[in-house]
């Protein structure tokens, strides 16, 4: 019955932000962890009851010294104050015998005569009488679990040869600090009380933008929505309110990230479609209508050419899925002016057929530190795209500047406007949608690849146009140290 | 039916409009949202076959365009865009349906009878005219019980004809319905067609239902059963 209630308080405020300390301390001890396990319970305790915990011991561990050393200065001080009311009690008599009382101040005084005769006064019980004569400072006698100290002074009277002995039963000393003792105990126990629940109380609020953290956090991972951010703490500068900012720049980033990997998979599944749907559209003409085996030819011809674009889409796509999820590349000292004369020489006869003019500008001897199929596409790439949109003109430059190495291709074409240079990079990014030359445009993967290769090797690829007169693509280069 | 067919994917363009030949529609091909715009102003058409993503103008613009001058001819919007957004903006500025690419022919062609049907105000792809009955998807017309044997261009014009009953049509407008725009049109092709359209109609001895009206054009009449 008890655990059922308690079940039901816990389930009611498990999903408030501010749980109770009761139902956290519950769930640590009673509940499962993900696997079905009773873990450590000291591991799943909330922060603020682990801090509050940590520092009750600590504040009890500050009282019992303080305790103890107000207990030990007590104590001291009783015994000087005690030693000296027994003394002052014992002269005085001494001194004056007309002031003597057999008890005053829990001093217990009697008067012996030289021969050890109790003349007047009292004594406590279980002292015993027969103790040594301490005349020069206070005696301690313990009888049966009993404490007395004594002290003794010759009496001053000419008429009268005796002693005056005081005596201070132990027990009435440590009433006073009894007392000390009980108040130290609950005032302590206040203090602790008071301070645990406060200290509480205030990690408790202190720690609530934490868990206001976490549940975001826990939310955009049960929705998916990215689009959520954290309510920073107003105002305030703390470490908390920094995760926050933290926290909401990383999820600015990755909304980023998601939204441009959204834009690219719709980007691709668009250029998938037409050709399929070029495919499905001829071969479900074909199979019913057509009549002649002209006919027939040319439909396959357009399904051929078709599902040629469509493998050409698709093995870049995975190129640079390849590329994407690579780090670093393998890379080693190579001739930047070999490799270029090379990629130079393989297009001479596809610029021939297209009557374009292909110049070279190629400095010699320059290496750089590379990886050469890469390099070698990029700048394949780059050609490629000049010879798209090239008016009949293509010029190849490698030169070197200070420590740089540049790759040049500048083509003549109608160029590209200032809007469009800066998204060129961009996958699947056409300055015109047009698709009419189909076999002739591109997918918009070439430059991206070339810009993901150029970063794998800490390089930049720039583009600078005029409009209706030439376009550059820039590769610069760390020279290697030769 | 006379059809606009907007699509710049050159091989996409000409199986489509092959394909609804085979349905005896009249094709009317352009790869551009500007061209299109152009064919929608001086022609008129029965549904408009549109891609989104081309060149020049996008076929979203085209259909703003299309309804801010009041054109109201159906707009099928054949698109490789499958989003949620892009459908609902189609369907926002006036598009009539939408067909995410790739499609079945049976299905876009099913499509633009329904479109057509409905923008005729029809209740099935029977189109009854006095004696006459029409089936635009099988092909065929009765004349009073009797199945009349006609070319694809025959069909479509006396389709045209006969859902515009008793309404006068000029030669021109025939002529933008029922050929395709870059027809090279000879003076009297029309009338030649009508006078083997009569002759084919000739089988029952109803009433002269195509008739001349002198220097308008043509009208085809049925009497009112009062």
């Amino acid at each position: 019955m008890f655990s059922k209630l308690k079940k039901k308080s816990n389930q009611s405020k498990s999903d408030a932000p501010h749980q109770t300390a009761y139902s956290a301390l519950y769930k640590a001890f009673f509940s499962k962890d993900e696997k079905g396990n009773y873990s450590n319970p000291f591991k799943r305790l909330p922060l603020s009851i682990k801090i509050t915990g940590w520092y009750s011991i600590f504040l009890l561990l500050m009282l019992l010294m303080l305790s103890v050393f107000i207990l030990q200065f007590t104590q001291l001080w009783e015994d000087s104050e005690m030693r000296s009311t027994l003394q002052s009690r014992v002269i005085n008599s001494a001194d004056n015998l007309s002031r003597f009382r057999p008890f005053q101040d829990g001093v217990f005084t009697v008067i012996y005569t030289e021969n050890g005769v109790a003349v007047k006064g009292a004594i406590p019980d279980g002292f015993p009488p027969e103790s040594m004569l301490s005349p020069h400072h206070i005696s301690e006698v313990t009888v049966r679990n009993s404490t007395f100290y004594y002290y003794d002074s010759p009496i001053s009277d000419p008429a009268f040869h005796g002693w005056v002995r005081g005596v201070l039963p132990a027990t009435s000393v440590s009433r006073t600090t009894n007392i000390m003792l009980i108040s130290l105990l609950l005032g302590g126990m206040t203090f602790l009380i008071v301070g645990a629940v406060g200290g509480y109380w205030l990690i408790k609020r202190g720690l609530g933008p934490i868990r206001l953290l976490t549940k975001t956090a826990s939310d955009i991972g049960k929705e998916q929505d990215l689009s959520k951010r954290i309510k920073p703490p107003i105002e305030t500068y703390d470490e908390i309110s920094s995760l926050a900012r933290t926290f909401n720049s990383m999820l600015a980033s990755l909304e980023n990230s998601s939204v441009r990997e959204k834009q690219f998979s719709s980007d691709v599944s668009h250029e998938l479609r037409t050709p399929i749907a070029v495919i499905q559209a001829e071969s479900d003409y074909g199979r019913s209508y057509i009549a002649s085996i002209e006919e027939a030819k040319e439909s396959f011809e357009h399904i051929f050419q078709q599902s040629r674009f469509m493998t050409a889409m698709v093995t870049q796509l995975l190129d640079i899925a390849r590329l994407d999820n690579m780090e670093s590349i393998k890379k080693e000292p190579l001739s930047m002016s070999q490799l270029m004369e090379d990629v130079a020489k393989s297009y001479v006869r596809i610029c021939e057929d297209k009557n374009i003019k292909l110049t070279t500008n190629i400095e010699p001897n320059l290496s750089l530190i590379g990886n050469l199929p890469f390099l070698k596409r990029a700048v394949g790439n780059l050609i490629d795209n000049a010879i798209k949109f090239t008016n009949d003109s293509i010029s190849l430059q490698l030169v070197k500047e200070d420590d740089r190495i540049k790759v040049l291709v500048t083509d003549n074409g109608a160029g590209i406007s200032q809007d469009d240079l800066n998204k060129i990079w961009d996958r699947l990014y056409q300055v015109d949608p047009s698709r009419t030359k189909s076999s002739e445009q591109g997918l918009g993967l070439g430059l991206y690849f070339v810009h993901n290769i150029v970063k794998l090797h800490n390089a930049k690829a720039t583009a600078t146009s005029i409009p209706g007169e030439s376009t550059s693509f820039i590769l610069d280069f760390p020279a290697a140290d030769a | 039916m006379k059809i606009l067919l907007v699509e710049d994917e050159e091989m996409l363009n000409n199986i489509i409009a092959k394909r609804l030949r085979v349905e005896a529609m009249t094709v009317d091909c352009c790869y551009n949202g500007e061209q299109a715009l152009d064919y929608l102003n001086t022609s008129s058409y029965d549904v408009v076959v549109m891609d989104v993503m081309m060149p020049k103008m996008d076929g979203f613009t085209v259909v703003k365009h299309l309804r801010n001058e009041g054109n109201k001819t159906p707009v099928l919007f054949l698109t490789a865009k499958d989003a949620l957004q892009d459908k609902l903006k189609g369907f926002n500025l006036g598009g009539d349906d939408y067909l995410v690419k790739p499609f079945e022919f049976e299905e876009l062609v099913a499509r633009i009878y329904a479109l057509s049907r409905r923008s005729n105000n029809h209740a099935h792809n029977d189109l009854v005219a006095g004696p006459l009955t029409i089936n635009s998807q099988s092909h065929t017309a009765t004349l009073a019980g009797h199945k009349l044997t006609l070319t694809a261009k025959e069909f479509a014009l006396l389709y045209y004809l006969a859902s515009n009953v008793n309404i006068v049509l000029s030669r021109q407008q025939i002529l933008d319905h029922v050929w395709e725009y870059d027809y090279e049109s000879y003076s009297n092709l029309i009338d030649v067609y009508i006078k083997d359209l009569r002759k084919k109609l000739d089988v029952a001895n109803e009433s002269k239902l195509i008739q001349t009206v002198r220097g308008v054009g043509y009208v085809f009449k049925v009497e009112e059963e009062e």
